[in-house]
């Protein structure tokens, strides 16, 4: 019975998701192990639908069909239509017999490496929180501060608890990075990755690495979920994955969310105190982070419609600091990365210059080769804004007043600068025609968080 | 009103000539309408695939005809798009996925093609929808070629069943050629109707709708024509 609790308990699934055959199911259903939930909910007093799988109640989302299998017409989801088609005859079914054991370690984490004295501090931080079974907590960490080390000693008293643990980010590519680096460090654990094109979207372990999207199976499942990149695209702009994140933790769960760039509600929650807070100010290496530079350039406009990149930017480039670092441009948007490439390239003829946006199918190679310094200057939309590191580039932002840049934004590409121990400080320069709240409040936050990490370091010493 | 295809709101512009005369609502945005490439003279005489050679009819269709069996056996064939990748992978979504109503982003152009196409058929003509085994119609939930049929204004019959199990999309050219004649009549054809024009979604190498018409033309109709969505 234990194998097929560990394998649905805390899931929401369609019948063709399970693989059991008929008879297997039948009697399961008949020993009340499976209950089956109606796949759209209706609010008392309201004729709006809601889908259970992914909580979608937008009308053009909602789909109506002549349903040939049962004979009526009914609704149907077409928002989480890719995993699989929820309608009014196909419900779906959750586990309701004995909940998973996982097996009992005593030293999970075999993880060896150091932490810095600013995220033991978080990392005892985060233990507390989830001894105490805390409802939530916000990890504010700047870009760089090591915040997967953070977690691991939190996560291994879970474990040892017995509690079930999720990490979820709305990246795919996170997922893939991440998932080597957990294996290494709980080798014992049943581990799972999932993504959309993962594969194994119905393997089930203690410890679950997922895509927000992914969590749409799941229900009341963990007891510790860590949200990273809370801020990030898709999931502050759809207000449907919060609902499934939600609804994938069990009542009393611990939330944590990581993140270096809050947005405007949590922030605030933060700051009236109703959601208790843990800043990482300071990057692993221990310096301080760049600042941007503001600079005003009366011919923007113009020259990006020439083609052209200012006569400033070109004094900048040719006076950096230390011409050695490689430059990673944002512009943006995709026609402007596509338009710059080539005069670029032009005026730098003994240098590699390519560009790389979302619709880019050799984009995961280009990032690659910038990273192995093949590639010596990246125009970028601000795709590369988050989740990758090059150890020692300068960054500049033309049009920093565009709308696509905004606080969130340039504080993440202020944070491509000065990852490496090697390069602690890179250069970060904002091309601009007119200071925005964005650009002001981006400088600001990162002073503040230089400033706390100062008063940090005073208090060690 | 929300694009079908990419979710976006459609804000239709508005003209002087559209002031006037409101055109047609579309369920498709201007920009995944112009992804979704229409098939445009000169086509092929049989299959209506585009081509540009001297030939009246393609490479495929010679071979068609060469078969005396086979010849003749639809007058003509005519599609709507290009079966390009915009179109299958909407066409994916459509069957696979199972989302039903993105029909209606075919809507418009599959009526007016209709008109151009079969200006005149001969009275009483009817409309025979491809099935689907019953199999995968339950899973499916809707046949596709239904679903295009009742945007045209004729009747249409359901006078074939299919039995069949293996998926056609994964068999090759020569075996789909080579393959028996999946349907069986399971209704006599009514005696009046003359004409017959056959719907299905997309027309591959022809041999599914010839399987079709070759009962239909047993059945004692002469006239048979097909009409689908991408080419």
């Amino acid at each position: 019975m234990n194998k097929y609790a560990n394998r649905y308990d805390g899931r929401l699934l369609l019948r063709s998701e399970i693989s059991l055959d008929e008879i297997t199911f039948l009697q399961l259903r008949n020993e009340k192990k499976f209950q089956r939930l109606s796949a759209f909910i209706q609010k008392r007093y309201s004729s709006q639908l809601q889908c259970r799988r992914c909580g979608n109640n937008k009308k053009h989302l909602l789909g109506i069909i002549p349903c040939q299998a049962c004979k009526q017409t009914h609704h149907y989801c077409r928002n989480c239509i890719e995993m699989g088609r929820v309608m009014t005859c196909e419900p779906l079914y959750i586990w309701t017999g004995p909940p998973a054991k996982w097996p009992s370690q005593a030293d999970p984490c075999q993880w060896s490496g150091e932490l810095t004295h600013v995220q033991q501090r978080a990392a005892e931080r985060i233990v507390q929180a989830i001894q105490a079974k805390e409802k939530e907590l916000l990890i504010w960490a700047v870009c760089g501060a090591g915040k997967t080390e953070m977690l691991f000693a939190g996560i291994a008293h879970a474990i040892q608890a017995g509690k079930r643990v999720c990490l979820a980010t709305p990246r795919a590519d996170v997922v893939r990075e991440l998932y080597p680096r957990f294996q290494q460090a709980f080798p014992n654990t049943t581990l799972v990755a999932l993504h959309g094109g993962s594969g194994n979207n119905h393997d089930t372990a203690q410890l679950t690495i997922t895509t927000t999207h992914q969590l749409l199976r799941y229900q009341q499942a963990f007891d510790i979920m860590i949200i990273d990149e809370i801020d990030a695209f898709p999931f502050h702009a759809d207000q449907r994955l919060p609902f499934v994140t939600n609804r994938s933790v069990k009542k009393n769960a611990t939330m944590l969310y990581l993140t270096a760039t809050p947005r405007k509600n949590l922030k605030k929650r933060s700051n009236k105190g109703e959601l208790a807070t843990i800043f990482v100010p300071v990057r692993y290496h221990g310096q301080p982070l760049p600042v941007p530079r503001l600079k005003m350039t009366a011919q923007l406009a113009r020259s990006l419609t020439r083609a052209k990149l200012p006569t400033i930017f070109w004094g900048w480039y040719h006076q950096r600091s230390n011409p050695n670092r490689q430059v990673l441009i944002f512009v943006p948007t995709i026609a402007q990365a596509n338009h710059l490439t080539e005069p670029l390239q032009k005026n730098l003829p003994q240098q590699t210059v390519t560009s790389v946006h979302a619709n880019d199918p050799d984009r995961t190679e280009k990032v690659q080769q910038f990273r192995n310094k093949q590639i010596d200057t990246l125009l970028t939309t601000t795709i590369l804004e988050r989740g990758v590191t090059f150890p020692s580039v300068d960054v500049a932002v033309i049009d920093a007043g565009h709308d696509v840049f905004d606080e969130a934004a340039l504080v993440q590409i202020a944070g491509r600068a000065g990852r490496s121990p090697n390069d602690p400080t890179g250069e970060v320069i904002f091309f601009h025609q007119g200071k925005t709240e964005a650009m002001l409040a981006a400088i600001r936050v990162i002073k503040q968080m230089n400033k706390k990490a100062c008063v940090i370091n005073r208090e060690k010493s | 009103m929300h694009c079908l295809s990419c979710n976006q709101i459609i804000v239709p512009e508005i003209t002087w000539s559209n002031f006037i005369l409101p055109d047609r609502l579309s369920n498709c945005c201007s920009t995944c309408s112009e992804k979704m490439s229409l098939i445009h003279d000169p086509t092929c005489s049989i299959c209506g695939r585009e081509q540009h050679s001297a030939q009246k009819i393609c490479s495929d269709c010679s071979r068609w005809q060469a078969n005396h069996r086979m010849k003749n056996l639809i007058l003509y064939n005519r599609s709507v798009y290009h079966y390009d990748d915009f179109i299958k992978s909407i066409v994916a979504r459509w069957k696979y996925r199972g989302d039903y109503q993105l029909y209606q982003l075919f809507t418009i152009n599959f009526q007016e093609k209709f008109k151009q196409y079969f200006p005149k058929p001969p009275k009483p003509t009817y409309l025979v929808p491809i099935p689907l085994s019953s199999e995968r119609l339950k899973h499916r939930a809707f046949n596709q070629a239904e679903a295009l049929a009742q945007l045209l204004p004729y009747p249409s019959l359901n006078i074939l069943t299919r039995t069949e199990g293996e998926k056609q999309s994964k068999k090759n050219r020569k075996q789909r050629i080579m393959m028996k004649n999946p349907f069986t009549l399971n209704r006599e054809l009514p005696a009046e109707a003359k004409s017959v024009i056959l719907i299905d979604d997309i027309y591959t190498t022809g041999t599914t709708l010839r399987h079709a018409a070759t009962l239909i033309q047993q059945a004692g109709c002469e006239q048979i024509c097909s009409y689908t969505l991408a080419r």
